[in-house]
């Protein structure tokens, strides 16, 4: 892993098009496709992805996913996700 | 009776489907990995077996699609399989030396949902590209890689390595960025086929294969992510 600071998220996260995201049911996950690869996601991450459609800010995203799973206090690490996430080039 | 052993955890479900769908090539390079009497295989699998095979392994739960041979363009049901593909949610992958790939197929290509291309080159030279494929294919090449990019699809550009190219894999590398590759695979020779016939010919020097990975890790040092090198280590000296 780099050690460079993570870069700012955009502001209506999507996936960038050089990726595929599916439900994989043999791997009973979420997968990232790209040239002759795979990234399995763990549920969380799967989960932040899905709802990355180009639209939705990262409030709506939070608050989505809070709703959904009927919590809170999940900013934090959705953010770092999608730091990450934007790193790895996997949203734009 | 008592079982032997225990059962072992089941293996994960397979990840790749390379289909080979055919012998039949416009190139003819020395390092090829095909059986040497090729010329007499005819019986390929028909349209619908491997609509069957892409359902099986699929359902088996493989995700990830090689369109391979032989050259896949001389296959005209590739748009065809390419669809069926796609509806079963594979990601698929056409690899090919772009022979045959004109911007009617690529079109149709796209539109049956191929995922991405793997266009093979032989060197950094014209010289050495059409010596080894033994066809003038070089200026063709650089044509498709340039329809590759203007149809928006991802471009692996691949090599394979022997003891004539392995010299020039800076020269190599910086093709591949100049044509917009996202990533180079360099692959050095695997000895089957007629690449095992041509060995002694093809066999490069330890220090030729040093000298090949010291020019990548440089590379990759300066260009970072423009464009993802993999060196594919040799299996034996």
């Amino acid at each position: 892993m780099s050690t460079a600071p993570l870069p700012a998220i955009p502001a209506t996260p999507s996936i960038n098009r050089r990726f595929r995201l599916q439900w994989e049911p043999a791997q009973d996950s979420h997968v990232l496709l790209y040239p002759e690869g795979m990234v399995k996601l763990n549920a969380s991450a799967g989960e932040i992805l899905a709802c990355c459609d180009g639209v939705r800010s990262v409030d709506d995203i939070v608050a989505m996913l809070e709703a959904k799973f009927q919590t809170q206090g999940l900013r934090g690490d959705i953010e770092h996700f999608l730091a990450y996430a934007s790193q790895q080039h996997w949203v734009v | 009776m008592q079982p032997a052993t225990t059962p072992a955890a089941s293996p994960p479900p397979p990840f790749w489907l390379l289909a080979e769908l055919t012998y039949r090539c416009p190139l003819h390079c020395a390092f090829c990995y095909n059986p040497l009497h090729y010329e007499g295989v005819r019986n390929e699998l028909s349209t619908g077996e491997w609509v069957d095979v892409l359902r099986q392994a699929r359902a088996l739960g493989a995700v990830q699609l090689g369109l391979s041979g032989g050259e896949p363009l001389t296959r005209d049901d590739l748009e065809e399989l390419v669809a069926e593909a796609r509806r079963l949610g594979f990601y698929s992958n056409l690899i090919t030396s772009g022979v045959g790939l004109t911007e009617t197929r690529i079109a149709a290509l796209k539109q049956a949902g191929l995922d991405h291309i793997q266009l093979s080159f032989q060197d950094s030279t014209r010289e050495l590209n059409d010596f080894l494929s033994s066809t003038k294919t070089f200026e063709l090449k650089l044509k498709v890689a340039k329809l590759i990019k203007q149809y928006d699809y991802p471009m692996v550009m691949n090599c394979v390595l022997h003891r004539y190219n392995l010299p020039h894999v800076g020269k190599i590398i910086e093709m591949a960025l100049e044509l917009g590759a996202e990533y180079l695979e360099l692959a050095n020779t695997q000895y089957y086929g007629w690449a095992m016939k041509n060995r002694d010919q093809l066999m490069p020097t330890l220090e030729q294969v040093r000298e090949a990975e010291r020019v990548v890790a440089e590379y990759r040092e300066r260009i970072g992510d423009r464009c993802k090198l993999l060196f594919v280590v040799p299996d034996y000296f």
